[in-house]
């Protein structure tokens, strides 16, 4: 058994223990964002082992650090119970099924628009088949099948194919060259679904401004 | 390979934990003495000889070993042990990226003076930062004490605001050196830029080809440099930016519930911090390991003639060590000035200096800098 498996192997397990048995069955809402936080770093570990090593840090610094931080922030001055019932449960679902129907609405955009993720691919384009996320990427480049699923180019899951540790090789082909290759990718050929990602944060900041002013009244 | 690394690893922690840790610890201890007019440590001694201190640290380590660690009643017993841990392993690792010499060639072989010569060298910085940043914020929550809890809020607010800071304040370096590999960085830096059309009227001779400056970080953007210093700072929670801890305030904020070793591990996390602030600064600010005017090519060549090549190279990889760790010393050395000559930032100061202040800098170097590049048609892209 190579040292490359082994390691997958180990970093899997953590990433599958942590969140299956630790974030589930956590008491406190505080020890469920610490199990997220080893669940993501061993997944940021499993990136950088099939050699998305930008991937893998970006996926650190965003997730395990910026976005766990602000999940602690919130679960401690406000407690996990914390949140009231909505006043009118027919309107709040609807609401909530509007929002799910814009975010797969998004989703299908970045997918299809993506050069090298909407349509299956033969073999491996170089530069194309990066995608807008890391992941998909990576899962483009090891799994051509994964191309075929588009919330497989959204999760970083995709990545998680055991098959990505036996061929570090393969991503790195694809990924070589890192932050440059991403960035040219971004900026070019993925502009587009890249600004239309961007308007899922805008919402998100628009979202979180109402709920903080109508706190406020 | 493998024993290669070993033996690399081994030599960097050693460096490390039994060298400038200690060193780092003193300094903060005797600098800040002689900045407030103080005597500083002058107790601890071997015959009588106090040695300015220096053998403070041992016993400061040896103290914290020997003393009880206190779990307060209801505090999560999980978090509470794991907290310090959480703080310290991110600081080290970190160690791993910093390039303490330039990359070697000797025979067929080549040596390259980094732990782990990563493609995104300072991402993994970031990220490591914001990770230890996460061991404190649970240390206060888990602790069960409202100076704690009050500590670990402000921990966890600053984490996030002095990262996105920090971040923004490197990127015009990325765009000066083309690259985020640190090891890259250093080799960029090793030559020395001409003061050009300043001085060619002049008949200098000889001395025309010292009258250069050294092609480091802190001569092409000096806002860059300043800008990351004070964030870097403002990140690891170093006084003056230590609002939450502030001893006087809120009674050690996050740690106020640790005794012995776990308290032990958070300060030597802080040590660590500074020596690892100090090591990536040299790398992309001062020239990594590279020595003003003499180039390696240029070392290199002047000794092998009398050495050979391969016992030139080992002079070089030697003075490029010496420098590195110069270099090094110094960054702490000016750490420790700053932090003992400003008054502590109030929390909302802080955000404000971070949100209002830092922020809006480093975004406006961004374009000032890519201005200039693409004025100049230079640039790494």
């Amino acid at each position: 058994m190579s040292a490359e498996v082994l390691l997958f192997d180990v970093l899997a397990a953590l990433a599958v223990f942590s969140a299956a048995a630790m974030v589930i069955v956590a008491r406190t809402a505080v020890a469920a964002a610490t199990a997220l936080l080893a669940c993501l770093t061993a997944v940021s570990g499993i990136l950088v082992l099939i050699g998305g090593e930008l991937v893998g840090v970006v996926h650190l610094i965003v997730h395990g650090g910026a976005v766990t931080v602000l999940l602690l922030m919130i679960v401690l001055l406000v407690g996990a119970e914390g949140g009231r019932r909505p006043a009118s449960r027919v309107r709040d679902t609807a609401f909530k099924l509007l929002g799910c129907g814009a975010a797969v609405g998004i989703a299908l955009v970045v997918v299809h628009t993506a050069p090298g993720t909407g349509v299956p691919v033969s073999g491996v384009e170089s530069g194309a088949t990066i995608g807008p996320g890391a992941a998909s990427a990576a899962a483009t480049a090891l799994h051509p099948a994964a191309a075929l699923h588009p919330a497989a180019a959204l999760h970083p899951a995709a990545a998680l194919h055991p098959a990505a540790a036996l061929h570090p090789a393969a991503a790195l082909d694809t990924i070589s060259g890192g932050h440059r290759a991403m960035g040219l990718a971004l900026f070019r050929s993925h502009l587009l679904p890249l600004q239309v990602l961007s308007l899922l944060l805008l919402s998100a900041v628009v979202g979180s401004v109402a709920l903080a002013g109508r706190r406020a009244d | 390979m493998t024993l290669l690394l070993l033996a690399k690893t081994l030599t960097v922690l050693g460096v490390l934990l039994v060298g400038l840790v200690p060193l780092t610890a003193w300094l903060e201890r005797r600098q800040s003495a002689l900045m407030q007019d103080r005597v500083g440590p002058a107790r601890v001694n071997v015959a009588t000889a106090t040695l300015g201190g220096l053998l403070q640290p041992l016993a400061d380590a040896i103290a914290r070993l020997a003393k009880e660690s206190v779990r307060p009643r209801g505090a999560d017993r999980v978090l509470h042990a794991l907290a310090p841990a959480l703080a310290l392993v991110p600081v080290i690792v970190m160690v791993a990226v910093i390039p303490f010499g330039a990359r070697y060639t000797i025979g067929s072989t080549t040596l390259s003076l980094v732990l782990a010569d990563a493609d995104a060298g300072v991402l993994w910085f970031f990220a490591l930062s914001t990770l230890s940043g996460l061991g404190f914020v649970l240390a206060g929550w888990s602790s069960n004490s409202d100076y704690a809890l009050l500590g670990a809020v402000r921990a966890g607010a600053q984490t996030v605001s002095c990262q996105i800071a920090m971040a923004l304040s490197l990127v015009p370096m990325f765009a000066i050196y083309g690259t985020l590999r640190l090891s890259d960085m250093g080799l960029v830096q090793d030559r020395s830029i001409g003061l050009g059309g300043l001085l060619s009227n002049l008949d200098l001779g000889v001395a025309a080809e010292w009258l250069s400056l050294p092609a480091w970080g802190i001569v092409q953007n000096p806002v860059c440099f300043a800008t990351f210093l004070l964030c870097a700072m403002a990140a690891s929670r170093q006084p003056p930016f230590d609002s939450s801890s502030a001893g006087s305030e809120i009674a050690g904020g996050h740690t106020v519930e640790y005794s012995g070793v776990g308290l032990g591990l958070f300060q030597l996390a802080g040590v660590v911090q500074l020596v690892v602030i100090a090591g990536i600064v040299t790398a992309v600010f001062l020239g990594g390991s590279a020595i003003p005017w003499l180039s390696q090519d240029r070392i290199i060549s002047a000794v092998s003639g009398f050495y050979g090549e391969g016992f030139a190279t080992l002079i070089c990889m030697g003075a490029h060590a010496i420098a590195f760790l110069l270099k090094l010393v110094s960054v702490i050395v000016l750490q420790v000035v700053l932090r003992g000559s400003m008054p502590r930032l109030r929390d909302d100061q802080l955000m404000d200096w971070l949100w209002k202040g830092m922020m809006p800098l480093a975004l406006l170097n961004i374009f000032a800098t890519g201005f200039v590049l693409v004025a100049v048609g230079g640039g790494g892209g």
